[in-house]
């Protein structure tokens, strides 16, 4: 073989193997371009996630500190009133009068009760996160009509669920829970002889939409907010066993499940409340 | 196997017998996928290389080990230009050999998962004398002698690379290397 012969041949092969390591290399270099892309995109979930995590351990500090604070503040008017009763019962009994003294320990044993409710409360507001959700089929019909005939016992109350209401993928426990605080509030601040309660249904396109609606006294729009918030009531606290917890469990389950709560009210006539469910 | 492997070999031919050699071994060898054309970059059947090593030993009439062999010393060095940064992290020939299997092969991984590499397990290290267990399908264990003796010589230690077959074929598959400095 001459020696051009010879360079002619490694001429070729060298080309060759040329244009195998120039596609090889465009190959490498679209792979690491996607790879980069992926990356970038890993990056920006990663970065989403962190935001959000971090907006719900704000969230969840703020609660934490909300509920320091409610716990301090909330529990220290029973102490007190304990604190002046008991203090009133030593006076009474150093005198040697006994008159005051079964309704002074009456006093004390609803001032009690009422500290127990408000930690039992708490700590069912704060279990809430929780909360084994368990998604089935519920029939709401049936859950619903299970809580009004235990809510109503002994009380006149006219009530009707209409259209009938449906059977939805949902945690049976949480859903229990919302129904439950609204259909108490209605019956138990109703202070009217004919009370009555309807319950509504609306299917939407990504949620359900249910109604609470009663015939009473009705909630003064200032009190719009404040009503969610933890241990409001709008009445005089010893004027009932209401902790002021049920609204706002209501609303932090609904939220919980990407749904929404509001209310609409006219005074004398009564009130309705709405809450939305995400359909799954 | 890598294309570096069948790239460095052919130089090593061109340098060592003359491009003539190299144009015959080529022609000599059975079908090669790619008529002989290799980029460092890519990946060959592992028969080719075989096929012209034993063409080469034809035109050369030396033995197919002893040409592995010297072509192992003349890998290492175009190995160590192209990854100098696995020498770095030994200091001296034995804790190079150690560092194959604990991270070397672990790298060439990342970086070429279809690679298809030999183990090698160390199976006593002393001051002077190293043993260990080479595994592969190909039964390179020569071309594994050639290597370490390139290192030897990076490392500027003197050494002593014998063999021992451990199968009952012979087949070359599983080999102790005992690796001793020279007095």
């Amino acid at each position: 073989m001459s020696d051009s012969d010879i360079y002619k041949r490694r001429y070729e092969r060298e080309r060759k193997a040329r244009k195998e390591a120039e596609q090889l290399l465009e190959q490498k270099s679209l792979e690491l371009y996607e790879t980069n892309l992926a990356i970038a995109q890993l990056n920006e979930q990663l970065e989403k996630q962190v935001v959000d995590r971090t907006s719900k351990l704000k969230e969840a500090k703020d609660e934490l500190e909300m509920i320091a604070y409610i716990a301090s503040h909330d529990l220290k008017t029973p102490l007190r009133s304990i604190s002046h009763v008991s203090s009133w019962l030593e006076e009474d009994i150093q005198a040697g009068d006994y008159s005051e003294v079964f309704n002074y320990t009456s006093m004390l044993k609803r001032r009690v009760e009422r500290i127990e409710t408000l930690l039992n409360s708490l700590i069912e507001y704060t279990n809430l996160n929780q909360e084994i959700l368990d998604h089935r089929e519920v029939d709401v019909q049936e859950l619903v009509t299970k809580i009004i005939v235990h809510e109503k016992e002994g009380q006149n109350l006219d009530w009707q669920i209409k259209p009938k209401l449906p059977k939805m993928k949902a945690s049976k426990v949480l859903l229990e829970k919302v129904f439950k605080n609204l259909i108490h509030n209605a019956i138990f601040y109703n202070n009217k002889e004919d009370k009555s309660l309807k319950i509504g249904f609306e299917k939407r396109l990504e949620s359900y939409l249910f109604s609470v609606s009663d015939n009473g006294n009705g909630i003064d729009p200032r009190f719009s907010k404040k009503i969610f918030e933890l241990f409001q009531t709008l009445s005089r606290k010893d004027e009932n066993d209401s902790s002021g917890i049920g609204l706002p469990i209501a609303k932090k389950i609904v939220m919980s499940q990407g749904g929404d709560i509001w209310f609409e009210s006219e005074p004398q006539i009564g009130t309705t409340f709405y809450f939305t469910w995400k359909s799954i | 196997m890598k294309g570096i492997v069948f790239t460095e070999f052919l130089d090593m031919v061109d340098d060592t017998f003359g491009i003539e050699v190299t144009e015959e071994i080529i022609q000599e060898s059975p079908t090669l996928s790619t008529g002989g054309a290799y980029t460092a970059v890519g990946t060959y059947p592992h028969e080719e290389i075989v096929g012209m090593v034993v063409a080469l030993s034809k035109a050369t009439n030396t033995p197919v080990p002893a040409l592995i062999e010297a072509f192992g010393k003349h890998l290492f060095g175009a190995l160590a230009k192209s990854h100098p940064h696995f020498l770095s992290k030994a200091g001296s020939l034995f804790d190079f050999l150690d560092l194959i299997e604990q991270y070397i092969h672990i790298e060439v991984k990342k970086l070429y998962p279809d690679a298809q590499l030999p183990s090698f397990e160390t199976l006593s290290k002393e001051e002077h004398k190293m043993e260990m267990m080479y595994h592969s399908e190909r039964s390179m264990a020569d071309l594994a002698v050639g290597l370490i003796n390139g290192a030897a010589e990076r490392f500027n230690e003197n050494v002593t690379v014998t063999l021992a077959d451990q199968t009952s074929e012979h087949n070359g598959k599983q080999v102790k290397i005992t690796i001793e400095h020279s007095t």
